[in-house]
């Protein structure tokens, strides 16, 4: 339990951390929010009367503290451009980004750890090589060729999906998860890459360890020591790997969004830095930012709970 | 005529090779190997690492890597040739008819796994139990029942245990107790104490001889140690390069060698090392040390966010003098602070309180927050494959103390290099080389080179020689003795063996828990141990 709780008060630590960096960055860039509102031609009289409104022209402790305790309860202040709270903006695309991710996770699990296992079978083999020269391949790819051939041959020639089409969650569930599906599916590929070679060479570690041979001097036939000793063993390592991903899934991924039409986002974030909309803009930032914490956070949780060396010591 | 029963194994002109490819040859790593091991016995095969020893056990076992081709033999097993049997069969006499114990007990149990569900294993592998839920609980009962015939006393607290969580020696019994579930008829023991110091390798042998009779089980015992083979066996074959050149009974081969390896082996487990007649004299008890540690206190200790060991106390009020020219020996059970004792010495890690006084100059204080800087001490680790960077040549590796304090020039550091390989009697060619292509001997060699490269007044070799065997131990011994000779550089032998502080030092120091509890002259302290402690380490 010491453990857990030791963490949580180093979870808490980063994420105050975090948000003044967060604000911090938001203070020193050049350009004037009032500015963006009130456009080119107002005159200083309403530019100072906004930054009173606002609260530009306070002390930079007092902004940051308004800032977070509105943040604490959920308020991150009004969109310049959207006219509309920050929160809402993000409780409208979030959901959106959070279902591709996990779809797009769920994929990489389902796909790379068969894959990984059956490459480590045979080392050096047919089919060792054949998946390591596919995962180069897809790995290299970069993202919108994939995205486009996908929306070209899948889309286009065999009619799997309709292209741009995009069904949100409050017309239909299973349309959504259904548009969701390959475009989760672009983002899983490369992944599916790169996690089924961590896989494979982390197996091939466990594979050659001395418990391996003592489980089979038990009478433990292959695949048992396979099942019930190797894979667990080679997943320790495989968590951080997962780690890395999930935290870049979970940011969005701007080039799926545009190809496929989906409103998430990334695409809000994008928006939002070209009209200079600060308050957006750190909205955004501080979900991006928070998320990657609680991933790894889990991530650690995740690694106790499996490995009992760091848990119980 | 004797009526003789067959044998309960009988191994027959075993060749085993690994077959090269392209321009490498084939390395045969067993050439006709013939012995037998009758019902009951304890049978021991000996020899220095690279024989074969091990390769023989997984033959056996039938875990031999799948390189290794069989070229010819038989191993027949109760009437059976074990290697025309179809792998299914073979696999099912693993663990219920034929028993392995490894030697180092923590890397052949799953981090991952208790130490109750690696035993139940042994059960669960043959045959499958009708009603699972009933059967549970009556296997788990048996594994209590055989954790506690090994001797601990609270089997439960063992069942649940991960393997970290457990000492060497209740590691390797706990193993033993799940090799016994099944009452196999052969146990192979392939080093079984190596890995574990002095009083719990003799717990672990004591409990294997306790077994192998009140079971009736016959023992393989592999070692590389005469001692612990003339303790432990019945009889006896010796491996020396990839042939048995001598078997009989245990006595009949320690007392008359019959092959002049055997002797050979003999004289290097003596370890005679130390030359009264030539030994210089011993510095005077009351000499100005060369260094005095004065009531050292040091442990590990974390911050409040960093997760992992608290705060721990290792060293509890240490003083040690180290005299000018000697051999200090420092003994003790493993885990009893030595090796944090020599990482303070050569300043890897700072103490929470106490000095350190060099020639009575005091050169640091820890009480004061004070960090012992760059000192004449030199460091040899206990691994020689681990502490040398993989990807540095021989000659890179020795060049480099003198680089990064900026001594002399490039020639003279190759030539300086050069002259150290000459005296610890590495060949020359070995400049280019790197540590893959040394075997251990010749690592450690370099390692101690290594720290003699900077000429220091003291060298801490930290169970220097523990992981060799002992051909290789006495050589490196020797070398020790002989550079402490010649140029006087005094020694901190860290080790768990009393051979080795027999062998070659002139004093020695005895530590409990962290706490020195016993130093003086070699002979004084064994023939007249003070400390309960010391007398059970020299039993």
């Amino acid at each position: 339990m010491n453990y857990f709780l030791k963490r949580t008060i180093q979870l808490i630590c980063t994420l105050i951390t975090v948000s003044i960096i967060t604000f911090c960055a938001f203070y020193v860039i050049p350009g004037d929010p009032a500015r963006v509102i009130l456009g080119p031609d107002a005159s200083d009289e309403q530019m100072d009367n906004l930054r009173e409104d606002l609260g530009l022209n306070r002390s930079f402790p007092v902004r940051y503290f308004r800032w977070v305790s509105g943040a604490l309860t959920g308020d991150l202040g009004k969109s310049l451009t959207f006219r509309q709270p920050v929160s809402e903006l993000l409780g409208q695309k979030l959901p959106v980004t959070l279902s591709l991710a996990a779809m797009a996770l769920l994929i990489t699990m389902l796909i790379s750890f068969p894959l990984g296992i059956l490459a480590s079978g045979r080392p050096g083999k047919f089919l060792d090589q054949l998946l390591s020269v596919l995962g180069n391949i897809f790995f290299s790819f970069p993202p919108f060729v994939l995205a486009l051939l996908m929306t070209l041959l899948l889309g286009l020639t065999l009619k799997l999906f309709v292209a741009g089409e995009y069904i949100s969650f409050t017309e239909s569930v299973p349309g959504f998860l259904a548009s969701l599906f390959f475009p989760a599916l672009a983002v899983a590929v490369p992944k599916i890459a790169i996690s089924q070679k961590f896989l494979r060479a982390s197996i091939l570690a466990e594979k050659n360890k001395e418990y391996v041979r003592a489980a089979k001097s038990r009478g433990l036939s292959d695949t048992k020591a396979m099942v019930l000793h190797i894979i667990p063993n080679s997943l320790v390592p495989i968590i951080t790997v997962f780690t890395i991903i999930a935290s870049e899934i979970l940011g969005g991924s701007l080039v799926v969004e545009m190809v496929f039409n989906i409103p998430g986002i990334s695409r809000l974030l994008i928006t939002a830095i070209n009209v200079r909309d600060f308050p957006l803009t750190q909205g955004i930032v501080l979900y991006l930012a928070g998320m990657t914490v609680i991933v790894y956070f889990l991530a650690d949780i995740l690694h106790s709970l499996v490995d009992p060396r760091i848990r119980l010591k | 005529m004797i009526y003789e029963p067959a044998p309960l194994l009988s191994v027959k002109n075993l060749t085993i090779r690994f077959p090269g490819s392209g321009k490498r040859k084939d390395n045969e790593v067993l050439s006709r190997l013939s012995f037998d091991i009758r019902d009951g016995e304890i049978f021991g095969i000996v020899g220095e690492s690279g024989s074969g020893k091990t390769i023989t056990a997984l033959a056996i076992a039938g875990l031999l890597p799948d390189a290794a081709k069989i070229i010819s033999g038989e191993i027949i097993f109760r009437g059976n040739n074990l290697l025309s049997l179809p792998p299914k069969k073979r696999r099912a006499l693993l663990g219920k008819e034929i028993g392995l114990i490894f030697q180092e007990p923590l890397s052949s149990l799953n981090p991952l796994m208790t130490i109750g569900r690696h035993l139940m294993e042994y059960l669960t592998s043959h045959g499958n139990p009708e009603s699972p839920r009933e059967r549970l609980k009556a296997r788990k009962s048996r594994i209590l029942k055989m954790l506690a015939h090994v001797g601990f006393h609270n089997p439960d607290r063992i069942y649940r245990a991960f393997p970290h969580q457990l000492s060497g020696g209740q590691r390797q019994r706990a193993l033993i107790a799940g090799e016994l579930l099944l009452n196999p008829s052969l146990l192979i023991a392939d080093e079984p104490s190596s890995s574990l110091d002095s009083v719990t390798q003799t717990q672990i042998l004591d409990q294997l001889r306790r077994v192998s009779q009140s079971f009736g089980i016959s023992v393989l015992f592999i070692s590389h140690d005469l001692k612990l083979v003339e303790r432990m066996c019945d009889r006896l074959a010796v491996l020396h390069n990839r042939k048995i050149v001598e078997c009989d009974s245990t006595y009949e081969v320690l007392h008359s060698p019959g092959h002049p390896h055997t002797a050979a082996l003999l004289r290097s487990a003596s370890l005679q090392i130390r030359d009264e007649n030539a030994a210089r004299p011993a510095p005077p008890v009351d000499a100005v040390p060369l260094l005095r540690i004065d009531s050292l206190n040091a442990g590990y200790s974390s911050s409040i966010l960093q997760t992992g060991t608290e705060e721990k106390e290792v060293l509890k009020d240490v003083s040690l003098r180290i005299l000018p020219g000697e051999i200090l020996g420092l003994i003790g059970t493993s885990g009893c602070g030595k090796t944090t004792l020599a990482r303070v010495v050569t300043g890897l890690l700072p103490g929470t309180s106490g000095q350190i006084f060099e020639n009575e100059r005091l050169v640091v204080d820890f009480s004061k927050r004070g960090r012992l800087k760059k000192t004449s001490v030199g460091l040899v680790f206990q691994d020689p494959y681990n502490s040398l960077n993989p990807y540095l040549t021989i000659g890179r590796l020795l060049e480099e103390p003198l680089k990064v304090n900026h001594l002399f020039e490039k020639k003279e550091r190759r030539d300086r290099v050069l002259q150290m390989m000459t005296r610890v009697g590495l060949p020359k060619k070995y400049y280019d080389y790197y540590p893959s292509q040394l075997s251990g001997g010749q690592r450690q060699r370099v390692a101690l080179a290594m720290s003699l490269m900077l000429s220091p007044s003291l060298i801490v070799a930290d169970e220097a020689v523990s992981s060799l065997d002992v051909t290789v131990q006495s050589q490196i011994l020797k070398l020790i003795w002989e550079i402490n000779q010649k140029s006087g550089i005094s020694f901190l032998l860290i080790t768990h063996d009393l051979k080795v502080v027999r062998s070659v030092c002139d004093r020695v120091a005895i530590m409990d828990s962290g706490r020195i509890i016993e130093a003086g002259r070699v002979g004084d302290v064994f023939r007249t141990p003070t400390n309960p402690v010391t007398r059970m380490l020299i039993q």
